[in-house]
């Protein structure tokens, strides 16, 4: 007779197979530290259309889904393959006709090796949320308002390509006495020696061997630094058009930005597709309010007051009547950033200018800004950076608090892989003005708004925290999701944005591929279409590609519940997330 | 695909002998073979052989038998490159009752007939082009960034997604960028294996490496750097195969926009996977700058087609449509096909195994380019919002 290879329910369950087999024999290789994993399946979402295909990938991502919420992991799931799971493979692989498959003997090695594979031990399939209480007691009132002495304010760095961002900070910190002249000696001695001189300050930021042989920057850069009345924390980005997104990145973390704007060579960055523009686009679609636009290289243009005053409207009736940015909100001003003029010191040079320097100005919006606290928001933090440890269950992330206030002894839980984590100390790591000594110091409590490590102890996986990762009160989880409706503003396209076309979106520090699944009004109207129109308005649905994302609506967090979209290198759209749709 | 023989009737039913060569073949025959079609194929069983040694159980052995089945469903799957019947049985052999059901794959370098009681002319174009000499190319492709990378393989009908390279990267520190650049380090090394793995340089047109910056170029230098250590000659002479090119971002669809910069869209203009990506882009530029000729949908292209001699320049339509179990409904997709092509216009079939096929898919699967804007066309059914 027969094996009966035939009936309907078989087939069903053979066509499950490949998956697990691709996902689990790929990461053999996989090391220690890194969460690293290869597979096909992930995409074939968006590479295949026909319909049975698509019902089969369904089952396939309907698995999977279920698996994520039953085992609260999916990598977790599939880098510790169970028994069965490990059947499967090997039975998948005799079937196969691809590869090693033939080879019997080759099959139970991969099979082995497989199982071989140091693996983290899987997520419980439901953990009560452990809530433990504060290591210590504090006094909070009395805690905030020594916070609130010297509150913390974020800025962000942008501007086109070459305008002299990290020139500016460098110059900053130097002139702060933060970087000592030792440091900046040795820098202009290497900065010379490939020809570059004219970056050494630069180079204060830009740290890779990629940035300093290039003479760009390409990642952010952050500094924490305190004066006698305040505290910041300031992040150069880069402005090069393909570096956008780590640009991105830096303004989710800020409250203020600062443009540089070249005064020799405005028009470059200020054309249409020019990051003079884009950039001040995004940090108001992200919410950034305020903006100081330092006119800089100031020495170039022979600092020039008609240049400036030039530059000045130009820049004026762009924000105001394009980006809607209220007149009182921006603040100009004229600088070299290479000199140092306006930056710390008052410049001599620019006698028609009787306004602050940068330092006086920041100054001052420290102070303007309110940083009262609401002590009963809840606790959020977006992952920004994750530090090794040699320890299995601890873990040292750090990044800003979104919301709310923690103290060391909490409990958290991490999404989107719901672990929870008990912290077990938080520090800020920061400078002081006129010293370049970094201190890494221990916090009773820390606040929204500020920059802080937190040591976790008591993970269950490690491997699983990813930058970009939402922590939250264990008490308190962020379930994740993929698909939500949202408001969206389109700016000048040069290509419609269409239903079912792939973007990238982001979102705080994340980007991911995504794209419209729906379109329900456009312009306040009912809609049709399956497309959208430059300068619209319209409620849509957003459907994130690839994985589950934990997402908190504009209601909830007015930062983290923007995103903004890009498609071929273009900002084509920026939204608030109205509303989450869990399936 | 090898065509070895065929046979027709007046009444357009018929029988054709194919041999499948590659996974372009299999996704051919996914759209070639619809229900109710019968395959005759040789196909790998396992058969209970009662042992002569009576104490012992039944042995199982191997036995190539040949199965005719009334086809009732296929499928394919790009991840495993295969193509599987299911149906039932119409012969009886030694091994096989009547009316069985079966689940066959597709072989390569096996014969197989199938027969169709209407060879339509979709069907026939579909042999004959996936019969045609020419050779086929096929393209690899790396699009990156730090920290991902994506490893696929073109060819004229599907993008393959062979692998995916993750590493978490952390971010340079004021002072102390090394831990960046270790990870950058080992990243590159681990897209430099899988590319090894994953892509045969020396069966491929072109490679592709796709990413934002400078780490495309590094990619590539490191891969020929290991070239160099390996003492790998092919690889080595293979160099001018690769091709570097820019994109916004790491993710998929970064090749996409890869292809449309000018220097790739020259390089590759002979590739139908490079046609596909230019026209649908040519189709969402004019849909943008709505001089009413770019339409979506099956009404209005059905009104451009039928009511508007000679207007349509171009019509793109998807596999999918064709892949219907109505065969009213196929009916009309060639019969508008025809028309088009009868007043001058061109008829091109997107793959949906191609991001490009998906799109359009999303967009119903049904579009037109015309040769003059025609405003209103739509008018009937969308002035009621
Ligand atoms: N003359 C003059 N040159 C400047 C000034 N500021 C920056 N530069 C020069 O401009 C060049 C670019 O400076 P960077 O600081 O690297 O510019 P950036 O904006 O950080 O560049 P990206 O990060 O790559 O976008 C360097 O050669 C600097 O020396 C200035 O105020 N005056
Ligand atoms: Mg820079």
């Amino acid at each position: 007779m027969i094996d009966a290879d035939a009936g309907k329910s078989k087939t069903e369950s053979d066509t499950q197979l490949p998956f697990e087999f691709e996902v689990s024999v790929q990461i053999i290789d996989r090391p220690r530290r890194f969460l690293t994993f290869e597979s096909r399946n992930t995409f074939t979402n968006a590479l295949t259309g026909d319909k049975l295909t698509r019902q089969l990938e369904s089952q396939v991502s309907n698995k999977r889904r279920k698996i994520y919420h039953e085992h609260g992991n999916l990598l977790n799931f599939f880098t510790n393959p169970s028994e069965a799971v490990k059947k499967t493979i090997k039975k998948n692989l005799e079937k196969s006709k691809l590869g090693p498959s033939s080879d019997k003997d080759k099959v139970s090695k991969l099979a082995d090796d497989v199982s071989k594979v140091k693996i983290s031990k899987p997520a419980p399939v439901k953990k009560p949320a452990t809530v433990s209480k504060p290591k210590q007691k504090i006094n909070l009132d009395l805690e905030l308002k020594k916070k609130n002495e010297k509150p913390n304010l974020s800025f962000v760095v942008i501007g086109h390509v070459d305008s002299g961002k990290s020139t500016m900070t460098g110059r900053l910190l130097y002139d702060l006495n933060i970087v000592d002249s030792k440091t900046l000696h040795k820098l202009t001695k290497e900065s010379e020696s490939i020809g570059k001189a004219s970056f050494s300050l630069a180079w204060i930021m830009d740290q890779t061997s990629e940035e300093r042989n290039r003479g760009i920057t390409v990642d952010i850069c952050q500094t924490q630094f305190e004066t006698k009345q305040s505290s910041f924390t300031i992040i150069d980005s880069p402005g090069h058009k393909d570096y956008v997104p780590q640009m991105i990145n830096g303004v989710t973390q800020a409250d203020l930005a600062i443009a540089i704007i070249d005064a020799s060579s405005f028009e470059s960055g200020f054309i249409a597709d020019g990051q003079t523009k884009e950039h001040l686009t995004i940090a108001k679609s992200l919410g950034i309010e305020k903006c100081i636009l330092l006119i800089n290289k100031m020495d170039v243009v022979g600092w020039s007051k008609d240049r400036y005053d030039e530059i000045k409207g130009q820049l004026t009736e762009f924000l105001t009547d394009e980006l809607k940015y209220v007149k009182d909100d921006l603040i100009f001003l004229p600088a070299s950033g290479y000199l140092g003029d306006n930056i710390v010191k008052k410049s001599k040079n620019l006698p028609w200018y009787s306004g602050s320097s940068l330092i006086e100005l920041l100054e001052s919006e420290n102070k303007s800004v309110n940083h009262k606290i609401d002590k009963k928001s809840p606790f959020v933090m977006t992952i920004n950076d994750v530090m090794e440890s040699s320890k299995n269950d601890e873990l040292t992330v750090s990044g800003r608090i979104n919301s709310g206030l923690i103290q060391p002894g909490e409990s958290i839980s991490i999404s989107p892989s719901q672990q929870t984590a008990l912290i077990h100390s938080i520090t800020i790591t920061k400078s002081n003005v006129g010293s370049s000594l970094v201190k890494n110091e221990a916090q009773k409590l820390a606040i929204e708004g500020e920059f802080v490590e937190l040591k976790l102890k008591k993970l269950d996986n490690w491997e699983n925290i990813k930058v970009g990762d939402l922590c939250s009160l264990a008490n308190n989880p962020i379930k994740p999701c993929n698909k939500f409706s949202c408001e969206l503003q389109c700016f000048e396209l040069t290509r419609l944005l269409l239903i079912g076309t792939p973007f990238v979106m982001f979102r705080n520090n994340i980007s991911i591929p995504a794209r419209l699944s729906s379109i329900e009004l456009v312009n306040g109207k009912k809609n049709k279409k399956k497309h959208l129109r430059s300068n619209t308005v319209s409620t849509v649905t957003i459907e994130i590609l690839e994985r589950d994302m934990p997402l908190l609506t504009f209601g909830e967090n007015k930062k983290l519940g923007r995103v903004v979209i890009r498609k071929d290198g273009f900002t084509v759209a920026a939204g608030k997330i109205l509303d989450l749709l869990h399936e | 695909m090898k065509l070895i023989s065929q046979e027709f009737e007046k009444d357009k039913s018929g029988k054709i002998t194919l041999v499948a060569q590659d996974k372009d073949d299999l996704w051919t025959l996914y759209n070639l073979i619809s229900k109710d079609d019968e395959i005759t194929l040789r196909t790998q069983r396992n058969i209970k052989k009662k042992s002569t040694n009576s104490a012992a159980s039944a042995t199982t052995i191997r036995k190539t038998i040949k199965l005719t089945l009334n086809v009732e469903s296929n499928e394919f799957l790009p991840s495993d490159e295969s193509m599987r019947i299911k149906g039932r049985t119409t012969e009886q052999n030694d091994d096989v009752p009547l009316g069985s059901y079966h689940t066959a794959e597709i072989q390569f370098d096996e014969k197989f007939t199938l027969h169709k009681d209407n060879w339509d002319e979709q069907y026939l174009k579909l042999v004959s082009d996936s019969c045609s000499i020419e050779a086929k190319a096929e393209l690899g492709a790396v699009v990156l960034e730090e920290g991902v990378a994506h490893v696929c393989l073109i060819t004229d009908s599907m993008t393959v997604l062979r692998a995916k390279v993750e590493k978490s990267i952390p971010r340079k520190r004021r002072g102390d960028s090394s831990g960046h650049d270790k990870a950058m380090d080992k990243f590159l090394s681990m897209c430099v294996d899988s590319c090894l793995r994953h892509l045969n340089v020396d069966h491929l047109k072109a490679i592709l490496i796709v990413s934002p910056g400078f780490t495309a170029k590094l990619l590539l230098d490191k891969i020929m750097a290991r070239a160099v250590t390996d003492g790998n000659k092919t690889l080595l002479q293979s160099k001018s195969k690769f091709v570097i090119a820019g994109s916004s971002t790491g993710y998929l669809q970064g090749l996409e926009e890869a292809l449309k910069s000018p220097e790739l869209k020259k390089q590759l203009s002979d590739t139908k996977f490079q046609q596909h990506v230019a026209l649908f882009d040519e189709f969402t530029k004019y849909l943008n700058d709505d001089e009413g000729k770019a339409w979506y949908g099956e009404a209005e292209v059905e009104k451009a087609v039928m009511e508007l001699q000679g207007a349509v320049k171009v019509l793109m339509i998807t596999d999918t449509l064709f892949k219907t179990d109505d065969i009213q409904k196929r009916k009309h997709f060639i019969e508008l096909g025809d028309k088009v092509k009868e007043d001058g216009g061109e008829v091109v079939i997107f793959s949906s195994l191609h991001d490009s096929g998906e799109q359009l898919n999303q967009l119903t699967g049904i579009a037109v380019i015309l040769n003059y804007p025609v405003p209103n066309l739509d008018e009937s059914d969308d002035e009621d919002d």
